[in-house]
């Protein structure tokens, strides 16, 4: 079915145009949320609430952007307000300080493997997505959706409703984070 | 001890040939449980069919409603000439057969 036909038939509420959908776009969403998120479970409860915003939302999707362009927004919208809720969550929780002694933030064990990781990197990979989540949010979805979802510096700016060029400079200063954080993370390790 | 811009470098390019993560297997299915309890919302195809049957289904019962009422009124009807007949029969002492065949 064309997208303009999907849409159509989506916004008139036809059953087989939404399963259509989700199985169209279940893994582009999933890996998405996943790898911002890092938790199995919570990918899957978040991939289900993008298409029930789909669902919810039809209606208000304007033809001005492509169908997975605005599904990827909700996609990066919904892993957002979860990342969010744990940090603020964290910062209320009586946790055991993560900081060192020069008040750094110490580099957090590496607990999430993306199973679409080739074997051989995986314990590279664990290392790389804890830089990730150390990232501010722009830069975690830009450098994500990239290196991670495969979109073009072109597609991500249009999920992000940003620039090209914007893009361009949220993974130029990503990529400078990530190696900042990783020195000092294998500097502690090589100590 | 291994280089350390080395090993960044290596980390960076962790994520070459990378494949996208897939979800569990049924996931519409459980996505279709989820939106039925949240929303009542019942997103399977057969309910096309079920609301394909519903309308004939309807219509028959329509019409064996409007059956049974003309059934039950043609009865009565012939149940009031009957006693029409019979009353006739009574007020001029006619024996059945006659009253039958007269009336």
């Amino acid at each position: 079915m064309e997208e303009e036909t999907l849409v159509i038939n989506l916004k008139n509420r036809d059953k087989a145009a939404f399963r259509q959908l989700v199985e169209t776009y279940q893994v582009r969403v999933y890996n998405t949320v996943l790898s911002l998120v890092q938790h199995n479970e919570e990918a899957e409860d978040i991939a289900q609430e993008v298409f029930i915003e789909v669902y919810r939302s039809i209606e208000k999707f304007r033809e001005d952007s492509t169908l997975s362009t605005w599904i990827y927004r909700i996609a990066t919208t919904k892993s957002l307000e979860t990342i969010r809720k744990k940090k603020t969550q964290k910062r209320f929780a009586f946790i055991t300080s993560l900081l060192g002694k020069n008040d750094e933030l110490i580099h957090q064990p590496a607990d999430f493997e993306h199973p679409g990781v080739v074997a051989e990197n995986k314990e590279l990979a664990q290392n790389l997505f804890v830089a990730i989540k150390e990232l501010p949010d722009n830069q975690r979805i830009a450098y994500t959706l990239v290196n991670v979802e495969g979109l073009s510096y072109q597609e991500t700016a249009e999920a992000m409703n940003i620039t090209k060029s914007s893009v361009e400079s949220l993974i130029f200063r990503s990529k400078r984070n990530l190696k900042k954080s990783l020195k000092t993370y294998y500097e502690e390790l090589d100590k | 001890m291994k280089d350390i811009d080395k090993q960044i470098a290596e980390t960076l390019n962790s994520l070459d040939g990378i494949n996208r993560a897939e979800p569990k297997p049924f996931f519409f299915t459980r996505l279709e449980a989820r939106m039925e309890n949240e929303m009542g919302v019942s997103t399977h195809v057969t309910n096309k069919l079920k609301m394909a049957l519903l309308a004939p289904i309807l219509a028959c019962s329509l019409l064996l409603s409007v059956a049974s009422v003309y059934t039950v009124l043609n009865y009565n009807s012939q149940d009031s000439s009957l006693s029409s007949k019979q009353a006739f029969i009574q007020e001029y002492g006619l024996n059945k057969s006659v009253g039958s065949i007269i009336y």
